[in-house]
């Protein structure tokens, strides 16, 4: 069962293009989206919610996104890094006004969030930190218990201990219940190596990466060697490789098959965000 | 659904509820007790009956409408409030307009005897009327044109709406002068008892009707 | 590192430069070995593992896939997944494998430092014989 399913997802803009991007959001899943910025990320996320206009098909709880749009709506959370409900508004405002929204709004769970995250109740939203803020939007989006957290760029601003705080949220959240799912997008690549399952790697509006996490922390690698040994290596055996001076680094899907096929030993494990740049600086 | 985004744009006006009082009242105070008593009733039903186009730049400032098309209400919804919004402060700037002026105009001649403004309960009904039709007017030209460009370009507009509609009053009442009448307020009441006030609040409520379905149309397509 | 309960220990560790999967494997497999883990046992979820541990829950299930496999433990659905009945076999293929690993060092070491097969060779009766 998938939570969100896009199929060959088309937007056009003045110099940007989103082209045919197609993923799935399972349950029970973390789904951590990444990619430059101006990649397509936002648009991706936009076009979820019918913010803009688009071509193809997106289906959530396995029903089309344009002809259930309300319904579907209710059972998301969403966040976004710089949009909110108004910064004029008190934590107290934003529960009066949010009842009226989900059925499904729990008073109770919305102030013991605001609790932990040691939140003012009647300090204006425009006065807050950029954290708290943050902090606000997340207990907002959470609240009435949806089955799909759809959040962009849930962490940035954040300092690491509430990081950590939020991340272990969100975990407990999947964990509560196995049927639901988050779509987040952030810059900060080590927090999904804690927490998502997938990634989903979108550069210039194409997804050129979608992989368990697990694997891509696993089994790619990075070689180091010698131009001669790097002329040894077969093109449908790389991913991309970066030249040097003195070596050759070279980004590899499989670390064990290249092992044994190679015998070179030293392979180092990269992060995803030397994964990213080997995609996207790396040659072929 | 329209009654979450109907607290929150009233919650978002409360936050500047002192700076309007104190509008209101200087307004209030710097006409009543002149000749122009009937104007401040127009002129307090304009200031009251606009400030829901402020709900606007409220959205515009904390780029409300991208989170806002996350939650369930409908665009239809979203559209629908801001016109329930506007309805319901032309009216009561409409209710304050003729109150404040009544109650203020009455005080002053409790307090000043031998400077003793006649005011007449038909003609004050007549200017607020009056006023809430121009309200009404205004309103109707500027929510579509915000929803579409926006609320920052929406004030400009709006400056150049009243600056016309000023300059048109100003022309009939120079074309009415050269056809031996004046522009005073009772010529005023005299256009309004022929059509009938309730006439003019009929359409006030068409052009609102006819700008929702503008500005639906045009909301139903935007991107944010 | 973490702490689970009484019974069992899990640490991962990034200097180990084994895959995550291979050391959640591997922790289990010890406390089954020194019957920490007795036979018929549960095992912590799949979910509550992962949320533990801080890792995806594809990590956990690919270390109790290939525990499963190697047979030492039992995943009923629905239910959860139990220590496995224990297997001389088994115990014995393990052990050879783990042998097989300080070879390979020994291969590398050899293969660096120039040394013959036959000095290792030599070496190696000479650890034998020391016993007898």
């Amino acid at each position: 069962m998938n939570n969100i399913e896009v199929r060959n997802l088309s937007k056009e803009y003045d110099g940007f293009l989103l082209d045919n991007v197609s993923f799935d959001v399972p349950a029970g899943a973390i789904v951590g989206l990444i990619g430059e910025n101006g990649a397509g990320k936002t648009t991706t996320i936009k076009a979820l919610f019918n913010i803009i206009g688009f071509k193809g098909d997106v289906k959530i709880f396995g029903k089309d996104s344009k002809v259930y749009e309300k319904e579907i709506k209710k059972d998301i959370g969403a966040l976004f890094d710089d949009s909110f409900l108004s910064d004029y508004l008190n934590c107290k405002h934003i529960n009066k006004i949010m009842k009226d929204f989900y059925e499904t709004w729990d008073e109770k769970k919305y102030f013991d969030l605001l609790k932990q995250f040691d939140l003012p109740l009647n300090k204006l939203v425009k006065d807050f930190s950029s954290g708290m803020k943050m902090k606000v939007k997340i207990a907002v989006a959470m609240a009435h218990s949806p089955k799909l957290l759809i959040l962009d760029e849930p962490t940035s601003g954040l300092d690491p201990v509430v990081r950590s705080e939020i991340l272990d949220l969100f975990r407990k959240y999947i964990e509560e219940d196995e049927s639901r799912s988050i779509l987040l997008s952030t810059h900060i690549t080590t927090d999904l190596e804690h927490i998502s399952d997938y990634i989903l790697f979108i550069d210039n509006g194409k997804i050129v990466l979608d992989v368990p996490t697990d694997e891509l922390l696993e089994d790619y690698g990075v070689v180091k060697c010698s131009e001669e040994d790097f002329l040894k290596i077969k093109a449908e055996d790389y991913v991309s490789y970066k030249k040097g001076k003195y070596q050759y680094a070279v980004l590899i899907k499989n670390k064990n098959e290249f092992k044994r096929k190679y015998g070179i030993t030293t392979i180092d494990k990269p992060s995803i965000d030397d994964i990213m740049l080997f995609y996207i600086r790396g040659e072929k | 659904m329209i009654k979450g985004l109907l607290k929150k744009d009233l919650y978002n006006l409360a936050s500047y509820k002192v700076s309007l009082i104190i509008v209101i009242l200087f307004c209030s105070l710097a006409m009543i007790g002149t000749d122009a008593i009937y104007w401040s009733s127009i002129v307090i039903g304009i200031i009251v009956g606009m400030i829901s186009l402020s709900t606007f730049n409220y959205d515009e400032i904390s780029k409300a409408n991208k989170y806002i098309l996350t939650l369930p209400p409908t665009r239809k919804e979203i559209v629908l409030e801001k016109y329930v919004l506007a309805i319901c402060s032309m009216i009561l700037g409409g209710l304050f307009g003729f109150g404040l002026t009544l109650l203020v105009g009455s005080l002053l001649n409790y307090l000043r005897p031998d400077d003793f403004v006649d005011i007449s309960l038909d003609t004050l009904v007549s200017t607020s009327v009056g006023g809430m039709f121009g309200v009404a007017l205004i309103q109707a030209i500027q929510i579509p044109s915000i929803f579409k460009w926006g609320a920052e370009k929406g004030r400009i507009q709006m400056f150049v709406i009243i600056l016309f509609l000023a300059l048109l009053i100003s022309g009939i009442g120079f074309a009415l002068d050269k056809m031996g009448s004046s522009l005073d307020i009772e010529s005023l009441e005299r256009i309004f008892n022929d059509f009938g006030l309730i006439l003019l609040l009929l359409l006030s409520f068409l052009m609102y009707f006819i700008s929702y379905k503008i500005s639906y149309k045009i909301y139903k397509a935007k991107e944010v | 590192m973490e702490w689970l309960g009484d019974e069992m220990n899990i640490i991962i560790t990034n200097s180990s430069g084994l895959p995550i999967f291979e050391q959640i494997e591997n922790s289990i497999k010890k406390a089954i070995f020194s019957n920490d883990l007795k036979e018929g046992e549960m095992l912590p979820s799949v979910r509550s593992l992962a949320n533990e541990l801080k890792i995806s829950f594809l990590t956990v299930k690919r270390a109790y896939d290939e525990l499963e496999k190697a047979g030492f433990i039992k995943t009923i659905q629905g239910k959860g997944s139990f220590v496995a009945p224990k297997n001389l076999d088994l115990i014995k293929e393990e052990k050879l494998k783990e042998i097989q690993d300080y070879m390979e060092k020994i291969y590398e070491i050899t293969k660096i430092s120039n040394i013959s097969k036959d000095e290792v060779e030599e070496l190696f009766k000479m650890i034998f014989e020391e016993e007898l």
